[in-house]
């Protein structure tokens, strides 16, 4: 069982949120480059990829990229809400 | 959404009712990729990248809005609303005349708008569960901005005037999403 980014975002190599007040890439790591204010340079910042436990947050708050794939059954997939979660989360 | 009604009450509680703007946030409609709502409210922003929401700080001059006055087609057709925005940036320079230039040549934008009441509603997109990413720009008419450079008289104030438009079938949405998030996005 595994928590995904939907294939239609998944060509958005720098797809980004917050989860908690963390900027976290949903695709892969990548660097970003912060611009320069007039009080300090900008630097550089590895946005971190996104955790499944970070990814199964989101879908369970409602993000519309990401889904659930119980790759046990075949890889059917499941959209997010409430009657969609895996069974082991509705019992939590 | 279905027809529904329910109590309101503007009586009790003394609700904040300052009007005005303070300062918005702006990008390309492009950049956002999904929304996420709670309760009726855009809870989070999952954008193509970072950084790409643009702070608008403009004078507090008590001109600053964002109106959406509703109207209906032959008075009882469909229900839209003329999404209005007015942003003074007093001055006049190149630096002003470029970013009127680069983002006058957008299509379609998207803007967080802080409310002096300090709420903050997005002007152009429209909450739609049904489409990619929960969300579409506004629906009847896409959402621009028209910039005037003016350098008024001695008497006057040279400024750049913003008004951001766009015509919607529903209100606004709104976002409890902080500065400090909107920063870090």
């Amino acid at each position: 069982m595994a928590y995904q980014v939907k294939k239609e975002f998944s060509n958005k190599l720098e797809l980004t949120t917050l989860l908690n007040g963390k900027r976290i890439a949903l695709v892969e790591k990548f660097d970003y480059k912060e611009p320069d204010t007039a009080k300090k340079p900008g630097k550089v910042v590895t946005i971190p990829q996104a955790t499944q436990a970070e990814l199964k947050a989101l879908f369970e708050q409602g993000n519309p990229c990401i889904e659930f794939i119980d790759k046990k059954s075949g890889g059917s997939n499941q959209e997010h809400g409430e009657q969609d979660k895996p069974e082991q989360d509705k019992q939590e | 959404m279905a027809c529904a009604l329910t109590t309101l009450n503007s009586t009790t509680g003394c609700p904040d009712n300052e009007g005005g703007v303070t300062h918005s946030y702006a990008c390309k409609l492009e950049d956002i990729s999904s929304i996420t709502v709670t309760s009726g409210v855009i809870s989070a922003l999952t954008m193509a990248s970072t950084g790409l929401f643009k702070k608008l700080e403009y004078d507090k001059n008590e001109t600053s809005r964002f109106d959406q006055p509703g109207e209906r087609t032959n008075e009882v057709g469909s229900l839209k609303y003329s999404q209005e925005a007015f942003m003074h940036f007093g001055g006049m320079s190149s630096t002003y005349k470029a970013w009127a230039d680069d983002a006058g040549d957008c299509c379609k934008l998207v803007f967080i708008h802080r409310l002096t009441n300090g709420n903050a509603v997005i002007q152009g997109i429209e909450i739609d569960a049904g489409a990619s990413g929960g969300f579409t720009g506004t629906k009847i008419r896409d959402t621009k901005i028209v910039p005037s450079q003016m350098s008024g008289t001695a008497a006057e104030e040279a400024r750049l005037e913003v008004i951001v438009q766009g015509r919607s079938k529903k209100l606004a949405p709104f976002t409890d999403l902080t500065d400090t998030e909107i920063e870090a996005l």
